[in-house]
């Protein structure tokens, strides 16, 4: 009786060590997955919005007439199974210092990708002296 | 210590095959516990890594700063050292949830003042290039980076 009893401590010690240790492997494991995986989803977002200010360059006619495409395929991203969002903002300076907004082009407009997605932001000053804003944000599809 | 040893052996052969067992699981508890403290350094080194110097938000910040001097208004900024202007100008053209720390130095890299937005970290921050302002009232020009931060 009493060697049946130490038994079943022993095992219930034994139990409650091993869950412990496989509980604190598999959160080690998921934070270095993080790790690997925000750069990944960073660098998509980074060359989104690199080929996009690459489109449109400097040119203030190009960017007013630019309409965000959110699909991946569009872009040399080679991640495949991203979700996209963009957004770009455009400003005036006046030469009193006050900026004015002047437009927001955003897309897709109804499915923000929330708190989760990796963002890249990007800027350029174009010909006519507004500047734009541009924030790509990437989330694993 | 060599008494102690024999008695320890002695009681090892004396326990009999129940005992061995329980010793088993014993080593296996250790090395659990090994593995456990092992883990957690790792994890606890990983989280305190510092996060990596965001080399796009520095070049943002270089763009904010000649998109701002490109009708001077950044000269007037620095001269004036409004406080209320600044917020309202550079903080229109920082992306939402970020925050942000001009700093202004002389020639010789020496620091004139230098205005940070509430919440900025200098340990989550990229900054620009430095970038030279000149003014017509002062003839020495000014050293400017614009330091941004998550």
């Amino acid at each position: 009786m009493d060697q049946a009893f130490e038994a079943a401590i022993a095992f219930a010690i034994f139990v409650a060590a091993f869950s412990a240790s496989q509980y604190t492997a598999i959160t080690v494991y998921e934070s270095s997955l993080k790790g690997l995986y925000e750069p990944k989803l960073e660098s998509a977002a980074c060359i989104v919005a690199s080929e996009i200010l690459l489109q449109n360059g400097k040119s203030s006619e190009k960017w007013s007439s630019w309409e965000p495409i959110c699909q991946p395929g569009n872009y040399f991203s080679p991640h495949s199974g991203v979700e996209l969002e963009i957004k770009a903002t455009c400003y005036s300076i006046d030469p009193s210092g006050a900026v004015t907004k002047l437009w927001i082009k955003h897309g897709p407009p109804l499915a923000p990708l929330g708190r989760h997605a990796q963002k890249y932001v990007s800027g350029a000053v174009l010909d006519d002296g507004t500047f734009v804003r541009l924030e790509v944000y990437a989330k694993d599809g | 210590m060599a008494s102690r040893m024999r008695s320890a052996i002695v009681l090892d052969i004396s326990c009999g095959r129940g005992c061995k067992g329980a010793s088993l699981i014993f080593d296996c508890v250790i090395a659990c516990v090994i593995i456990i403290v092992g883990l957690a350094a790792y994890s606890s080194l990983v989280a305190n890594m510092p996060p990596e110097l965001e080399q796009g938000l520095g070049k943002y910040a270089t763009y904010v700063l000649t998109f701002l001097d490109s009708k001077g208004c950044l000269a007037r900024l620095i001269e004036g050292r409004n406080s209320l202007a600044m917020q309202k100008t550079i903080g229109e053209l920082i992306p939402d949830g970020m925050s942000y720390c001009l700093c202004v130095y002389s020639p010789y890299w020496e620091l004139n003042w230098s205005f940070a937005s509430q919440g900025f970290d200098w340990r989550n921050a990229a900054a620009s290039s430095p970038y030279l302002v000149s003014s017509e009232s002062n003839p020495e020009p000014y050293l400017v980076t614009l330091a941004i931060s998550k």
